[in-house]
């Protein structure tokens, strides 16, 4: 569902992505793990389309995110680590301005709005501004506002960030439900046991590349040694980074 | 079009909240600004007017010459400013923007998106330019005993000049960012301001005003009346609109017609290369301004 074919990213004479190759299967939860600097965000940020590859192809659901990006773009949802959604607008206006911008039916737009404000707990606040909001109601508004559209493909930059527990778990529990409805999802993220506890299959990125990458059981194997936790795995892979 | 209003829906509805929700800081800072604005106006107004009584004692001849000098000079300082204030204001709304993430990762044409912007950058950057120019189409039109169409008519060709200069403000950040990086360009930013100040200093030099003002400067008559006739800069759109202002007040319709159409077709044939330039240029000049951020 989403493919990316030997991408390059440079700044200058910094290699953010690395000839990176990615495949994430239909209705599969795929995280990308790394440490704080070593591409996953750039690698997103490519994906989505707001960042054109140096090199290489990405496709989503079959398009061309840079040649056809309309068409990638309608069926891709994508949360950022620090959304930004418009302060002087309520609630409602705002998943009211996406549904226009994705050209949702009136319909599907209420019932689909309203069944996510009340799983993430913001019916009462749907008139209320945004500028009012604390960060993680803000992030929850961004997540409604994109379950809303049942794309499919979902991709989400470090989604866990200023959400508290229970937050965490709705959040957990509707992207399992929604893998089980066919959706795809990426997700990156710098805490392991999120990775763990969510993710089907994992890579894990360092320094713009793909350092592992398979399931659990495979990135033990792949090891080969007595790691036993994913924390030590990944501690392993990327320890040069940390020095 | 649908999809513009879309994209230039939150604009409205951030308006209409920040009426409707008595919100008292809006009503604070607007009332201040339009008071501002209707004191500058009417000041300005006042003070030009008084200035153009003064010089009418000249002959017809000289005095439809000087006013065209004087008015080309203030037109293109505030051309000027105009590009550079667009300029900065471009950085904001085509890349720094904290909901181009939003809106660029939407299904959108990029056409849409670009009018949306160049929209929004138009309005934010002509709200200086109207209340300078205000005064100076007014005074005109005061002078001249002109009736209501002339107002409407200047406004026009008021916005078709100001739309010239915000569009090639644009298209230099958005070049420019294409080659810099945010933090490169902040730097310049900084340096923007001293720009300006030599930019009006130099063109000031250039026309030297007072000499027009004080016709006694001159050897003679002869020398005065030859140094305003030199056609200066009459490729400038800032010549364009005074010769448009005042051929219209004096009556010669077709000679107006060739300073309106030059106006407004430089503003169309801007605004369609701004759109290659955007389609062009804008993806990498924004991945080097958010490696920069």
């Amino acid at each position: 569902m989403i493919e990316i074919q030997q991408c390059t990213k440079k700044y200058g004479d910094f290699i953010a992505v690395n000839n990176l190759s990615l495949n994430v299967a239909e209705s599969e939860i795929f995280g990308l793990l790394g440490p704080n600097g070593a591409g996953k965000s750039t690698a997103i940020k490519m994906m989505v389309g707001l960042i054109k590859p140096d090199s290489g192809a990405i496709t989503v659901g079959g398009y061309d995110i840079s040649q056809d990006p309309v068409n990638a773009k309608k069926i891709l949802a994508y949360i950022p680590e620090k959304g930004y959604i418009f302060e002087k607008l309520t609630a409602w206006e705002y998943l009211t301005f996406i549904s226009g911008l994705y050209n949702l039916e009136e319909e599907t737009f209420r019932k689909n709005a309203t069944e996510y404000l009340e799983i993430f707990g913001l019916s009462d606040w749907k008139n209320e501004l945004i500028g009012n909001f604390s960060q993680g109601m803000t992030q929850r508004l961004l997540l409604a506002s994109s379950f809303m559209r049942s794309p499919k493909v979902m991709i989400l930059d470090e989604p866990h960030n200023g959400l508290d527990p229970k937050g965490i778990r709705i959040l957990k529990d509707i992207l399992f439900r929604l893998r089980n409805e066919g959706m795809t999802i990426l997700l990156s993220t710098h805490i392991i046991a999120i990775a763990e506890q969510i993710c089907d299959k994992i890579a894990i990125i360092n320094k713009g590349s793909i350092a592992a990458e398979g399931t659990n059981d495979d990135l033990k194997h792949y090891a080969k040694s007595n790691d036993k936790t994913l924390e030590d795995i990944f501690l392993r892979l990327t320890s040069d980074y940390e020095k | 079009m649908k999809e513009l209003l879309i994209l230039l829906a939150p604009v409205l509805w951030s308006l209409k909240n920040d009426i409707s929700r008595v919100n008292r800081s809006f009503y604070k800072k607007a009332l201040f600004y339009a008071l501002s604005c209707i004191i500058f106006i009417f000041l300005i107004t006042h003070l030009l007017n008084a200035g153009m009584i003064k010089l009418q004692t000249l002959s017809s001849d000289v005095f439809h010459i000087l006013l065209v000098k004087a008015y080309s000079l203030i037109f293109i300082i505030i051309f000027s400013i105009q590009i550079i204030s667009a300029f900065i204001l471009a950085l904001n709304t085509f890349y720094q923007s904290r909901e181009l993430e939003v809106l660029f990762t939407s299904p959108v044409n990029r056409i849409s998106l670009f009018f949306s912007r160049l929209f929004e950058t138009h309005l934010r950057a002509s709200w200086m330019l109207i209340i300078f120019g205000l005064p100076l189409l007014i005074s005109a039109g005061v002078l001249f005993h002109a009736g209501p169409f002339y107002y409407i008519y200047s406004l026009l060709i008021f916005i078709a000049f100001a739309a010239i200069p915000v569009n090639i403000g644009i298209c230099l950040a958005i070049l420019t960012s294409g080659i810099f990086n945010i933090r490169k360009l902040k730097k310049f930013l900084f340096s923007g301001g001293i720009i300006t100040v030599i930019v009006i200093i130099t063109l000031l030099r250039i026309f030297k005003p007072e000499r027009f003002i004080n016709p006694e400067l001159f050897a003679n008559l002869t020398l005065f009346i030859s140094d305003m006739k030199t056609p200066s800069f009459v490729l400038l759109p800032n010549r364009w609109l005074s010769e448009s202002l005042f051929n219209f007040l004096n009556r010669d319709y077709s000679s107006t017609l060739i300073f309106v159409a030059l106006l407004f077709l430089t503003s169309y044939i801007t605004t369609v290369l701004l759109q290659v330039i955007f389609i062009k240029y804008h993806t990498e000049a924004g991945s080097s301004l958010r490696r920069g951020a």
